[in-house]
């Protein structure tokens, strides 16, 4: 038995060795295993250049969407499956974080991707194939599009500072294949068996270069944040504010006067003894993010922290001349 | 190094493993440690050793198969590159890209490429030689345009693939001359996936309609346009022309187009008549329903579809062989054929389902079509630049409103009449061709000749004499017209293209492309249609009436349908069993007639004799007969 196991592993290996050269019979099985989790998402745009439509996937078999947060769920969304069947969808919450958006439709027995479908360790240099429905170019029953490429980098965005603006800091699976255009957020990237590497993120552009990102944000993330949703611990549908939100001062940070349009948020003084203190944030420090949403000034911090209950733990960059430093702040430290 | 030692504590793994078979421990508490170790950590040892090595197996195995496919792609690639033409317009202001697709140097490219350069265009091929190349025809709706390169007899055609079996994920190269980059004329080549098959692109502005074209992520940026895209085995496949770049610039960003090279192919043969081609229309509106199926919204009532039956609210389930499912996959369906073609559709109303073929019909008037190109395709102007444009362009350029290359016309239609008349010894208008056989149930005599066409079937006797219109006229009754079909094939045959005897009036004689024909009295028609082979379509046109021959490759006439005016339901023969007469030429044994749909005669020809007319012999001889 222990010597069949042995043996089965290497096999194992050996297959996926061999998985490594992709034959085009192979990339027509991902596309066929993979089609049917896909949906197509309407909704909100059409006007000035916004699009109105994007990618999702199913996550559960009775119905549940992962997609982006953008501004096409915004109003009244719909869904199309692979086989053509519309949907009416019930909007479940989001992750402000990850910018991930959970839609419910009524089904019972959908194909998904679940956490048994992550490939858990997607390296640089590995061929990967995006699927989305990139400039709404399929319709009804019609596939997504597929394209192919290689990881070109597991980072995070944050390495570039206030570069790209997204709300999302945390770790990317950067491609060299053109995967973000319009449209395609909320599609998936896989590997050559098919497993789940990342959603698609929107699209992003480097503010210095003009150049478009083309990345995914990995799939543990997706799947921490979906189970986040559902368990109403990171419910945070933007529409609604808590009744008690976070507040600077709570936890011993005092800003500079807001006296213009857009004050930068340096840290006009701390108070001794209070979990900034403790914290080691200092006089001058220029608060760049709050819970991964880049703030670039007193309103955007202040609006930022209205999202957010005093209840709960923030996370904060900051800048201290060349150095940048996270800070993790709660009131409930004070204690 | 690292390697041999993983071998080495695999294999120890391993042996500990077999050992362990032989020698029972007993359970004491150090044996059944190291029971545990073998039965978890053994195994896990191995996988985890296994895990790591493959990076170096993959190093002695992958090279062997990535030579293999290189050198495989290479050789593809290097041949495919032979057949792809980098076109510049003659100011060098702009160009684009082409595939020649037969080896007297025909070649495809884009309409949009090809329309800017106008008449003359220069051609760069693999091979580092600069040719000069003609405009021949335009499909200005389906973007595509075919040139001929001169200069040249022996160019490397491409081998025309399926773009019917090509599947998502397949690999294509596109070859091309983006960025106008081959001023070398080495064409640039890139690699992609199939990314989407039978996609719908909407007219972008004006007319360039792209249906069931082929998605792919290979790069295509402007001056691909017009290009080659081929499959993993170096087939064409499509014909590159558009992507989808929005905000990003008029480059790459992994959603190119091509025209398959199907639908190419379909127009092909009639791009060589040098005409300005339309698209198809049905002659009816369709929907998706609530229900998902697709029903008529909207019919013309003049529409052939109308007249086979197709009504408001029917189903369409299938056209040209292919399921219906949306209202783009007809779409997708009708854009690929030219108007001239006739493809079955099958419908269901509440009654039955019923298959036709039906006849398409223009999607834009001629006046239409003519006006919405811009810029139209420049006239020579010999005044003005008498040295821009060399001879051998000229003698193969011929304006003609209508037309975008009027030297082609002449050159098909001339082609396919020599054709025709080298089947018959004797062209002479003033003889006469007496034919005897019989149908299925009596005796048949046609007797053709100058003055009059005269048909007898059993009993019932028929004359066309030369002064009366041929216009409206259907007879025998129920045939649509046998008469006038026979005196028309009669003076296309034997005169030389004017119907002399008819009153001096000329045959017009236009070659209007290829198409394939099928009609629906005929049984499985789904297979024939998959089965179909393009003939040469001529028409010839009397009066008000219009006759269609087509025309096979040793230029037999396999059939030709008769129209006494334009909308009217049609004559059609079908000539088969060709045989030669002697002193009379090649000559069809069976005539098959139908009208609507239905057999009216199936003629077995016994004999026939050709006499001249001024002898009076023959007349004489018939007469007696009667």
């Amino acid at each position: 038995m222990i010597r069949f196991r042995c043996y089965f592993s290497m096999v194992v290996g050996f297959a996926i060795m061999s998985g490594s050269l992709v034959a085009d019979a192979q990339i027509k099985v991902i596309n066929q295993m993979t089609q049917p989790k896909l949906v197509k998402v309407y909704g909100s745009g059409g006007i000035s250049g916004l699009h109105a439509y994007q990618s999702g996937f199913f996550v559960s078999p009775d119905g549940l969407i992962a997609t982006t947060w953008s501004h096409v769920l915004d109003g009244e969304t719909s869904v199309v499956t692979a086989d053509g069947r519309k949907f009416k969808t019930e909007f479940v919450g989001m992750d402000p974080g990850l910018e991930v958006a959970l839609l419910k439709i009524k089904s019972a027995k959908e194909a998904c991707f679940s956490r048994k479908s992550i490939l858990k360790t997607p390296f640089t240099g590995q061929q990967c194939f995006s699927l989305s429905n990139l400039f709404g170019i399929a319709v009804g029953d019609e596939q997504q599009s597929l394209m192919r490429g290689t990881v070109s980098a597991i980072t995070k965005l944050d390495a570039q500072l206030g570069k790209y603006d997204s709300a999302y800091s945390g770790k990317v699976i950067v491609v060299d294949l053109i995967a973000n255009n319009p449209g395609a957020a909320g599609g998936v990237l896989v590997d050559a068996g098919g497993k789940f590497i990342g959603m698609l993120g929107k699209e992003l552009r480097e503010k210095n270069t003009q150049t478009w990102l083309n990345y995914c944000i990995p799939a543990e993330s997706i799947f921490e944040s979906i189970d986040a949703i559902r368990s109403g611990e990171r419910v945070e549908n933007p529409k609604t504010k808590p009744a008690t939100p976070f507040q600077l001062k709570l936890v011993g940070i005092e800003l500079v006067p807001d006296v213009l349009q857009n004050t930068r948020p340096f840290v006009d003084d701390v108070i001794d003894e209070s979990p900034a203190s403790k914290q080691d944030i200092r006089l001058d420090d220029l608060i760049l993010f709050v819970d991964r949403k880049p703030v670039r000034s007193i309103r955007e911090v202040n609006a930022a922290l209205s999202n957010i209950d005093r209840d709960r733990t923030i996370s904060i960059v900051l800048r201290r001349g060349e150095q940048v430093l996270t800070k993790r702040l709660s009131r409930l430290d004070d204690k | 190094m690292t390697n041999q030692r993983q071998w080495i504590v695999i294999a120890r793994g391993l042996s500990i493993l077999f050992e362990k078979k032989r020698n029972k421990p007993e359970r004491t508490s150090v044996t059944y440690r190291l029971r545990l170790e073998q039965k978890y950590l053994t195994p896990a040892l191995a996988v985890v050793l296994a895990v790591i090595s493959i990076p170096d197996l993959l190093l002695a195995q992958v090279p062997r198969q990535l030579a293999e496919s290189e050198e495989s792609r290479v050789n593809v690639i290097s041949d495919a590159r032979k057949s792809t033409v980098c076109i510049f317009s003659t100011d060098g202001a702009g160009g684009g890209s082409g595939v020649i697709i037969d080896s007297s140097g025909y070649a495809l490219t884009n309409y949009h490429v090809a329309d800017p350069c106008g008449e003359h265009l220069h051609c760069g091929l693999d091979d580092g030689q600069l040719y000069d190349a003609v405009i021949v025809g335009i499909d200005p709706v389906g973007d595509l345009a075919m040139i001929k390169l001169l200069g040249g007899n022996d160019f490397h055609a491409a081998s025309i693939g399926d773009s019917d079996l090509i599947n998502v994920g397949d690999t294509c190269y596109a070859i091309g001359n983006p960025f106008l980059l081959a001023t070398d004329f080495q064409p640039t080549v890139t690699m992609g996936i199939i990314s989407g098959v039978n996609r719908y692109q909407f007219p972008s502005g004006t007319l360039l309609e792209y249906p069931d074209c082929i998605q792919t992520d290979a790069a295509i940026n402007p001056g691909n346009s017009g290009g080659p895209l081929f499959n993993a085995s170096g087939e064409l496949i499509g014909i590159n022309g558009r992507g989808s770049f929005e905000k990003r610039g008029r480059v790459n960003v992994g959603v190119g187009y091509a025209i398959s090279i199907n639908q190419a192919m379909n127009f092909a043969g009639t791009l060589r008549s040098g005409g300005i081609l339309d698209h198809a229309s049905l002659g009816a509106v369709v929907a998706t329903a609530s229900d998902r199926k697709v029903r008529v919204i909207e019919i013309d009532s003049a529409s052939d579809a109308y007249r086979k039956g197709l009504r408001y609210d029917d189903e369409i389930i299938s056209a040209a062989g292919r399921k219906i499912e949306s209202t783009n996959d007809l779409k997708n369906i009708l854009g690929t054929f030219p108007p001239h073609w006739k493809i079955p559709l099958t419908f269901r109303n509440e009654k039955s389902e019923q298959e036709i073929v039906v006849q398409l019909t223009s999607a834009h008037s001629k006046q239409e079509l003519l006006k919405k190109l811009s810029p139209k395709p420049k006239a020579v102007d010999l005044a003005l630049e008498p040295r821009s444009i060399p001879k051998v362009v000229l003698e193969k350029y011929l304006s003609r409103r209508g037309f975008a290359n009027f030297f082609f016309h002449n050159l098909e239609r001339d082609r396919v009449l020599q054709g025709i008349r080298k089947s018959v010894t004797i062209a002479r208008s003033d003889v006469s061709i007496a034919i005897q056989g019989k149908t299925q149930l009596d005796s048949f005599v046609a007797v053709l000749q100058r003055e009059k066409t005269g048909l007898k079937i059993g009993d019932d006797a028929f004359t066309l004499s030369a002064e009366s219109a041929l216009e409206y006229q259907t007879r025998p009754k129920k045939s649509g017209g046998l008469l006038n079909l026979l005196t028309v094939w009669r003076s296309l045959l034997f005169d030389n293209g004017k119907i002399e005897n008819l009153s001096q009036r000329n045959l017009v004689s236009r070659y209007v492309g290829t198409g394939p024909f099928v009609f629906a009295g005929e049984t499985n028609v789904g297979t024939k249609w998959k089965e179909r082979k393009q003939y040469d379509v001529l028409r010839v046109a009397v009066d008000g009436t219009v006759t269609d021959f087509f025309v096979d490759e040793n230029y037999e006439i396999v059939a030709a349908e008769y129209f006494s005016f334009p909308e009217a339901d049609s004559c059609v023969v079908q000539f088969s069993n060709y045989e030669f007469f002697d002193g009379i030429g090649r000559l069809p044994k069976t005539f098959k007639v139908i009208f609507r749909e239905k057999t009216f005669a199936e003629i077995d020809v016994k004999s026939y004799l050709a006499k001249q007319v001024n002898d009076g012999a023959f007349s004489r001889e018939k007469e007696g007969d009667k």
